[in-house]
């Protein structure tokens, strides 16, 4: 599964290790999320969307939406 | 589920320090006290093969230990095995719990099938009879690969 974690990490100038001890995980889960080898369970996605204060959908892609409009 | 997204950066970075050093202290008391129990475990039963191998029986054979005694050292290992496991499972993050869950299905695996098929070429009079120990480390070693190998992946 695609997503933006990498950038909206770097936007705020965290490392990996710093986003894992705000989110309760390992350094490892994040660049294991980040590279698209793991999915994050529903609880931590959303703990990544508030961290963020953003949507899940706004974080990940499926590629099974468009989000075009017409 | 409380996220602290008003913490100042590096609180981040000290807070997994502080989980990597629970981590670590479990693991190391998980290590120390199969070493423990594998040392005098192991000491034990070699002493008393030997013992056996020269014809003879060891001067200090397990009835001469007190049977409440026998029963309460093993209940002992089991208990401090139990109580680390279940430290540890609530102490690692989901990606820790998915490997573990990995690891021990690739590790159920080898032993369902591992087992059956040896049992069936002993039936078939084709090899000796199934030997527990081998098949119970080979089980191990299969989770540990499988294990590892997700671990590595994720570096």
């Amino acid at each position: 599964m695609n997503n933006r974690l990498r950038v909206l990490r770097a936007e705020r100038g965290w490392s990996q290790a710093e986003l894992g001890g705000r989110l309760g995980v390992s350094r490892q889960a994040v660049n294991a999320i980040e590279t698209g080898k793991y999915d994050p369970s529903l609880p931590l996605a959303f703990k990544l969307a508030r961290l963020f204060e953003l949507r899940i959908e706004e974080i990940f892609d499926d590629g099974e939406v468009d989000h075009g409009h017409g | 589920m409380m996220v602290k997204s008003t913490m100042d950066t590096g609180e981040g970075e000290r807070l997994l320090a502080a989980r990597r050093r629970r981590f670590w202290t479990i693991v190391a008391l998980l290590v120390g006290t199969g070493a423990l129990v594998g040392f005098f475990s192991g000491m034990y039963a070699g002493y008393t093969d030997a013992a056996r191998a020269e014809g003879g029986v060891a001067a200090l054979g397990p009835s001469d230990f007190p049977f409440v005694l026998r029963i309460a050292a093993v209940a002992a290992a089991v208990l401090a095995f139990a109580a680390l496991t279940w430290w540890f499972t609530v102490s690692v993050d989901e990606l820790e719990i998915a490997d573990n869950l990995w690891g021990s299905t690739a590790g159920l695996y080898a032993y369902s099938i591992l087992f059956p098929a040896w049992w069936a070429l002993w039936k078939l009079e084709v090899t000796s009879e199934p030997d527990d120990w081998i098949i119970f480390a080979t089980s191990l070693i299969v989770a540990g690969i499988v294990y590892l190998w997700r671990k590595w992946r994720y570096r």
